[in-house]
């Protein structure tokens, strides 16, 4: 089982960062996918911090000796896969702006061509 | 026949005015563009200076971004082939000219200028060279293809090279990636002997702490586009 003392850890340290990623979404400096995303992992280790009977049966039934190692190893599962998440993202992104940058390059360079023939033909 | 030359460039403001000059007295029948990848000197003004035709990238996008954006421009722009040259005066211009007749008169998709067929000229440094070396074999082993300078950044493409370029092209350390996607798409290469020199001015992109992050990056991107989706493409006639 989990003591009480680190119980009420979690679910503050849990609820601060739910109001952290709260706050980020109402600036919009966070984008609402991983928002949901955040707030469901850090929801999801509080209420089995809150429920120990529950963790200690999960943790029994998938042969994790400790209840706690338990809510450690779901909070990395879920981490992970953000983490994946946010690799497919980050890769979808570098290619968007490499071909913005190339665009930018193209275009910019059109525009000093007309330019040019327009001074040619003043 | 409108042959363009692309000139990838970092950070060259010392050595592209050489590159330039040497372009327009070894091959006069060729156009080129300089791709500006984000460099903090002045390789732009000096470009624009000597009246070259220059696509500044906004941000640094590394060697495979510049070298398609050259690829896209010769797309767009209708060119017949596309040679990629290095902006750090290691490549001779007077090369170009036979490696346009060797792809003209092989019927071939890419030459690829290789310093190692007569061994002339620079060679690269020892542990390069074993690099170079089992970039080769591996290359062989998964295309069954024989090339001596699978790393060379001296080769010509065809029209049909320059779309599927245009199109994907490798990010970081591109050569013996692009060679063997080139091969999955049933491209064909060939190689000529060009005698190179070493970069006039500037540092190599690829430092000897890199390396092995190199070998490992480029072997596993080479096995990946050897049996991922270019075989299933196929070039356009």
């Amino acid at each position: 089982m989990i003591s009480t003392r680190i119980q009420v850890l979690i679910v503050v340290v849990m609820c601060f960062c739910v109001a952290s990623i709260f706050r980020l979404l109402a600036q919009g400096k966070m984008d609402y996918k991983l928002g949901i995303a955040w707030t469901f992992v850090f929801g999801s280790v509080a209420a089995l911090a809150l429920a120990p009977r529950t963790l200690a049966r999960m943790a029994a039934f998938l042969g994790i000796a400790s209840p706690m190692n338990m809510l450690f190893f779901f909070g990395f599962l879920f981490s992970t896969g953000i983490l994946f998440s946010l690799s497919r993202r980050t890769s979808r992104l570098q290619a968007q702006v490499q071909r913005l940058a190339q665009e930018t390059a193209m275009r910019h360079e059109m525009s000093n061509d007309v330019q040019e023939n327009k001074l040619q033909l003043r | 026949m409108k042959n363009l030359v692309i000139i990838p460039a970092w950070n060259e403001a010392e050595s592209i005015e050489g590159v330039i000059a040497e372009l327009r007295r070894d091959a006069p029948g060729f156009d080129f563009v300089v791709v500006n990848d984000g460099s903090t000197d002045s390789t732009s003004n000096v470009c624009r200076r000597l009246g070259a035709t220059v696509l500044d990238l906004p941000v640094n996008l590394g060697i495979g971004g510049a070298v398609q954006t050259g690829y896209i421009y010769a797309l767009r722009h209708g060119y017949d082939t596309a040679t990629q040259l290095d902006g750090d005066g290691q490549h001779p211009a007077s090369a170009l000219p036979a490696m346009l007749e060797c792809l003209r008169v092989e019927d071939a998709d890419m030459v690829v200028g290789s310093r190692f067929i007569e061994k002339k000229g620079f060679q690269s440094v020892p542990l390069r060279r074993v690099g170079i070396c089992f970039l080769s074999f591996w290359v062989k082993v998964l295309t069954g293809t024989t090339l001596t300078d699978t790393t060379s950044g001296l080769r010509m493409a065809s029209r049909r090279l320059i779309r599927a370029f245009a199109e994907e092209y490798p990010n970081d350390y591109p050569e013996p990636e692009s060679v063997v996607r080139a091969l999955s798409l049933g491209a064909k290469i060939v190689e000529m002997s060009v005698e190179m020199r070493s970069r006039s001015a500037g540092q190599s992109s690829i430092s000897m702490r890199k390396s092995l992050y190199y070998m490992v990056k480029v072997s596993a991107a080479m096995a990946m586009a050897r049996f991922y989706n270019w075989k299933k493409k196929g070039l356009d006639k």
